[in-house]
C-alpha cells in the first residue's frame, strides 16, 4: 500500500512540473506568482502522500507550513503588484 | 486486498485525475483568469480526496482530524489567494486596453 | 460582550493547538503562549464589536460547501479536458446587497469555489466575478449565494445592508 503512495508523490510532482511550464512561459506576472500557488496545492499533496506512505507525522506539518508560506508569498506579490488608486477601496 | 484499501486507491486515483486535470487546465486555457479556476478548483478538490485516501490509509482519528486541518487551512488560503490573483488578473486586463498605462 | 468574544476565540485556538500537536502534553505550555497570542491578534484585527461568524451554523453551512467544491472541480476538469475546450470566459459585476468587507471575502471564497465563477474581490457593494461561461451567469443564484453567506453572521451585520444607507 505504501508503494502506491509512493507513486502518487511521483505522479502529483510530474503534475506540478507539467504545470510550472505556465508559470515559465508565462506571458503575465500574474501567471509567474501561480508558480506559488502551485506549492500551496501541489507540493502539499507531495507531503501528505509521502507522510501516509512513511506514516510519518512530521510531513503534515511541512504540508502546513507549506500552505501558509504559500499564502503569504501570494499576499506579497498582490500587495506589491497593486498601485495606489487602482481601486477607490484598496486599503493595502 | 480489503475494502478499505479499494477505497484509499479509489480515492488517491481520483484525486490524482484532478491533479492532473488541473495542471491540463493551467495550460491550455486561454486567458489568466480561467487558469486561474483550474489552479483553484481543481487542484483543491484533488487534494481533499489525496488526503481523504490519506486519512483513511492511517486509520487514525487524531491524525485524520490533523490532515481535515491542512486540507481547510488550504482551501482558505486558496480562496484568499485566489481572488488576490484574480484581481490583479482584472487589473492587468484592463490596463492593457488602448487607453490604459501599460506598466 | 468583548469578555466573551476573546474567551470563545481562546477556546476556538486552543482546539486548533491540541489538534495540531496532537494533544502532546509537552508542548501544553507553548500552546498557552500560542493561544494567548493569537487570541490578542484576532481582536486587534477584527475587533469584538464586529459582526461575529456563529460557528454552528458554519458547522450546517459545509456539506453545501463540499458538495460545492466537488462539483467545481469536476466542472473546471471537465472543461479543461474536453478536446474542444467549451469555455467562453468573461468578467461581469455583480452588486451586492451588503457592505460587510469580512463577509464579501467569505463570499468571494465560496464563489471562487462554485462551478464556473471566480471572485476578484468586492468593494462598494459590488463584485467582480470571472466566469468561464459568461453566458450562463446567474444574478438569481448570486444572490441567493449572498443570502446564505451572511446567514452565518449575527444580526448586527444587518446595519450595513446597502438598504440602511
Amino acid at each position: 500500500m505504501a508503494d502506491w503512495f509512493t507513486l502518487a508523490a511521483v505522479f502529483l510532482l510530474l503534475s506540478v512540473a507539467v504545470a510550472l511550464g505556465r508559470c515559465w512561459r508565462g506571458p503575465g506576472p500574474v501567471e509567474r506568482i501561480m508558480a506559488a500557488q502551485l506549492a500551496g496545492t501541489g507540493v502539499i499533496g507531495v507531503a501528505v502522500v509521502l507522510g501516509a506512505a512513511r506514516r510519518d507525522a512530521a510531513m503534515l506539518d511541512a504540508a502546513l507550513i507549506g500552505t501558509l508560506l504559500a499564502a503569504v508569498a501570494v499576499t506579497a506579490f498582490a500587495r506589491s503588484a497593486a498601485k495606489p488608486g487602482d481601486r477607490p477601496e484598496g486599503r493595502g | 486486498m480489503s475494502w478499505i484499501d479499494l477505497a484509499v486507491l479509489a480515492l488517491l486515483g481520483t484525486g490524482l485525475a484532478f491533479y492532473g486535470a488541473g495542471s491540463l487546465g493551467l495550460l491550455r486555457f486561454p486567458d489568466t483568469a480561467s487558469r486561474l479556476h483550474a489552479l483553484t478548483k481543481a487542484d483543491n478538490l484533488g487534494l481533499g480526496l489525496v488526503a481523504l485516501a490519506a486519512a483513511l490509509h492511517w486509520g487514525s482519528l487524531a491524525v485524520a482530524a490533523k490532515i481535515a486541518l491542512v486540507w481547510l487551512f488550504a482551501v482558505i488560503a486558496a480562496g484568499i489567494t485566489s481572488q488576490l490573483l484574480a484581481r490583479q488578473a482584472r487589473l492587468d486586463g484592463t490596463r492593457s486596453h488602448p487607453d490604459g498605462d501599460r506598466p | 460582550m468583548r469578555l466573551a468574544s476573546a474567551l470563545n476565540r481562546s477556546v476556538f485556538f486552543a482546539l486548533l493547538w491540541v489538534t495540531l500537536t496532537g494533544g502532546s502534553a509537552d508542548a501544553l505550555i507553548y500552546g498557552g503562549l500560542a493561544v494567548a497570542a493569537a487570541t490578542l491578534l484576532s481582536l486587534r484585527l477584527y475587533p469584538a464589536d464586529q459582526p461575529g461568524i456563529v460557528l454552528w451554523r458554519v458547522a450546517g453551512f459545509l456539506p453545501r460547501f463540499l458538495a460545492d467544491a466537488f462539483m467545481g472541480g469536476l466542472d473546471v476538469a471537465r472543461r479543461a479536458l474536453d478536446p474542444r475546450l467549451p469555455i467562453a470566459p468573461g468578467w461581469v459585476r455583480a452588486q451586492l446587497t451588503n457592505r460587510n468587507e469580512a463577509a464579501g471575502v467569505l463570499l468571494g471564497g465560496v464563489v471562487s469555489i462554485l462551478p464556473g465563477s471566480l471572485a476578484a474581490g468586492s468593494g462598494d457593494a459590488a463584485m467582480d466575478v470571472h466566469l468561464l461561461n459568461v453566458t450562463g451567469y446567474s444574478a438569481d443564484r448570486m444572490q441567493a449565494d449572498e443570502r446564505r453567506i451572511l446567514g452565518l453572521f449575527d444580526r448586527r451585520i444587518d446595519s450595513q445592508d446597502v438598504a440602511n444607507g
